[in-house]
């Protein structure tokens, strides 16, 4: 009896398999069932007894269709029943060591923290049955580097017409490698698969420029040019940058509403830039069309930046917008009870503070 | 101690001092057995409330009058918990749905359902209950669809009454659906002698020519003259005629802010306007008499061609206004078309000059 442990894909039950092939081994793999099984009495038989069964069975008995005189049982997951269940665990071991002939390996996967193997072979069980235990380190970067090497001169000349592994990819690959062969070997396939041409600018494995919101305002607010000629081009482009912020488009608008001010020269231009976030207000308020809003955010970012010839450049920290109290209500009744009563009511000079004090209370609370 | 505007609010319909033909319809309409969907609409301080709280009085009786405040909790789809403040008696009950700000439409509905889905077994009383809505036309329009919806789909246990100041703003879908109640702003005789007659009550004589003063500021809002009157009461009585009519502070600040525009243009000014602007807001001030207050004083000291141009800009922007949701937006552009407009004029003007 033997136990394999390593981390996922570094080739403990290859190696299992290779030597079994080499020594003349069948190999017997247990894999869990999913479904429940009934044995001749009709009764649903417990998932660990169907091991224990099939444990002792496969042991006992060669396989008919096998040609190689000795076997090998390899358990890869034992039944969920045995990691609560410990104690009919070592009974079965015990059993087995009575009855079974044949070795058996346990493959365990170490992730992280799992005890797994720990809680099912102790130390003194393993003294007891003289069971081994091999430790499989995660493949280095160097042999990896090797093994792609090999892999790929094999891939390419077996399978030229679909893939085409170049330094490129294996440097690509390996940058990315935790000692897992098997996945390295998959995305090392998948990269290089021969894609048709104008695919191959592939947006694969780029990392997307984030672009945090108050950077957005400032890039709209502060528009820089470059000139070509008679004609000008934006070192940002606006469509990126409305792109950037589709999904908050009135919370973008109102953000640059607050802050347009503070980079504009002159009021003619305030004017139109005002104009312009008029406008899109009300195509972000237009609650039936949802495009709408991409028009909006888009239609503002690019009159801010063209109406702004030549931005002020001062420091302006980016404000919040304000809130507009959009909750109180807006009502002239109220406000002008309030005023009056704020007169009638107290005969001191302090009467405005008062009343606008008291307008403070109707603030319902919102978020 | 309550206001006088509460103290003399006439109570039922036929202690009503004007439109007295309309109240005579109204109690008509009252008490036959088949009461519509009423939208009152009509100018600030014309006895819009008033007659709506007649008319419940005349539909249940004096058990209408017996009010409850309440908070009631609504929840969104979100799970977002909204309390709105409700004042209601057995029979009827009042909100104010722009207190939801966006979730108007779950309050009407809800609120709506609430109502009409609990009858009351009190025999001789009338089969339906009333939900009052007021400030209808700020609404948003999600809110007004879905309240045309449970208008028809609750019409036998509940009636609506919507009180707005202009039906502009109102669907027309839920126009069609309602007797529409205009109650135009009452006439200046007819303020100046409810003035008179509150004088009276309180014991109190007020001269003539003040009087007429208070009508002329109040701007026809009853409310607002009833108001000034006791403001003038406390601030200096034995009324004298050249007594000082306090204004509604916010009239001063928004002549204030207009006189800014005229005096100065330039980007920083209108930055200082926008703050001001926030100010009228957070002191709930409706925008469009923002709007209306800054287009009568911009326009005092313009030529005829100049004038129509700016009208024109400010009915562009309010109607901007009255589509979009961010009302500073629209203020701030119209303040900044303006100040670009006269900056050109002034300038032409100084060039002619010279």
């Amino acid at each position: 009896m033997l136990i394999l442990s390593g981390p996922s894909g570094c080739g403990k039950t290859a190696a299992i398999k290779l030597l079994a092939k080499e020594n003349s081994f069948d190999v017997i793999e247990w894999i869990t069932p999913v479904d429940p099984a009934e044995d001749e009495n009709k009764r649903v038989m417990r998932q660990g007894d169907r091991f224990e069964d099939h444990l002792i069975r496969a042991t006992r008995y060669h396989s008919v269709l096998g040609d190689c005189l000795k076997q090998l049982f390899l358990v890869k997951d034992i039944p969920n029943v045995y990691q609560e269940d410990h104690k009919s665990f070592f009974a079965l071991l015990e059993k087995y060591f009575q009855m079974g002939r044949e070795p058996v390996i346990f493959v365990f996967t170490e992730t992280g923290n799992s005890k797994l193997m720990h809680t099912l072979f102790p130390p003194d069980t393993r003294m007891k049955f003289g069971i081994d235990v091999i430790n499989i380190n995660a493949v280095t970067t160097t042999s990896m580097k090797n093994i792609l090497r090999r892999v790929s001169n094999t891939l390419n000349s077996i399978a030229g017409d679909m893939l085409h592994i170049s330094q490129r990819h294996i440097d690509e690959i390996l940058s990315n490698s935790i000692g897992d062969v098997r996945s390295v070997v998959l995305n090392l396939i998948f990269v290089s698969l021969r894609v048709p041409e104008r695919h191959v600018k592939s947006e694969c494995g780029i990392r997307e420029e984030t672009l945090g919101l108050l950077h957005g305002v400032g890039r709209v607010i502060n528009p820089k040019r470059q000139s070509h000629g008679n004609s000008f081009k934006f070192v940002h482009d606006p469509e990126e940058i409305a792109a950037f912020f589709q999904s908050q488009s009135v919370v973008f608008v109102q953000f640059l509403q607050e802050n347009y001010l503070n980079t504009i020269r002159t009021l003619e231009e305030a004017a139109v830039a005002s104009d312009i976030l008029s406008l899109a207000d009300v195509l972000n308020s237009e609650w039936r069309d949802r495009n709408l809003n991409k028009v909006a955010l888009s239609y503002c970012i690019r009159g801010l930046m063209l109406t702004n010839e030549k931005p002020v450049t001062n420091w302006n920290p980016v404000r919040k917008p304000r809130d507009d109290h959009s909750n109180i209500r807006k009502c002239l009744v109220m406000a002008e009870t309030r005023c009056y009563e704020a007169i009638i009511k107290t005969t001191s000079k302090e009467t405005p503070n008062e009343a606008l004090n008291e307008n403070e209370e109707i603030i319902i609370e919102e978020d | 101690m309550s206001l006088w505007v509460d103290k003399y609010r006439p109570t039922t319909l036929a202690k009503l001092d004007y439109h007295l033909e309309q109240a005579e319809n109204l109690k008509n309409m009252v008490n036959k057995r088949d009461f519509p969907h009423l939208l009152v609409h009509g100018p600030p301080g014309a006895g819009k409330k008033t007659r709506i709280l007649c008319v419940l009085k005349e539909l249940y009786g004096v058990a209408a009058e017996r009010l409850k405040i309440e908070n009631m909790q609504f929840e969104t789809p979100s799970k977002k918990k909204i309390e709105i403040l409700t004042i209601s008696s057995n029979y009827h009950t009042e909100i104010n749905p722009s207190d939801a700000g966006i979730y108007d439409r779950i309050v009407v509905m809800e609120l709506i359902k609430a109502t009409a889905q609990t009858h009351h077994i009190d025999i001789g009383q009338r089969e339906f209950k009333v939900v009052l809505l007021s400030n209808v036309d700020q609404l948003t329009r999600d809110a007004q669809h879905a309240l045309r919806r449970t208008m028809e789909k609750y019409i036998s246990t509940c009636r609506l009454i919507l009180c707005a100041n202009s039906t502009s703003r109102v669907l027309p879908a839920i126009q069609s659906r309602c007797v529409r109640i205009r109650v135009p702003a009452p006439t200046a005789p007819e303020i100046k002698n409810i003035l008179h007659s509150i004088c009276k009550r309180e014991g109190l004589t007020v001269p003539d020519e003040l009087a007429n003063r208070i009508v002329e500021a109040s701007n026809r809002n009853l409310r607002r003259a009833i108001l000034m009157l006791e403001a003038c009461k406390v601030e200096q009585y034995p009324f004298t005629v050249d007594q000082k009519v306090t204004e509604p502070d916010w009239q001063v600040y928004i002549r204030n802010t207009a006189s800014m525009m005229v005096s100065e243009q330039s980007p920083k000014v209108l930055l200082e306007i926008r703050n001001r602007f926030y100010d009228l807001l957070t002191r709930s001030i409706p925008c469009e008499l923002i709007f209306r207050g800054l287009l009568q004083e911009c326009i005092k000291n313009c030529d005829d061609q100049l004038k129509k141009e700016i009208i024109e800009v400010a009915s562009e922007y309010q109607h901007k206004m009255v589509r979009g949701s961010k009302f500073i937006f629209h203020l701030e552009a119209f303040a900044a078309r303006f100040m670009t407009i006269y900056k050109k004029y002034i300038e032409l003007s100084l060039d002619n000059f010279t």
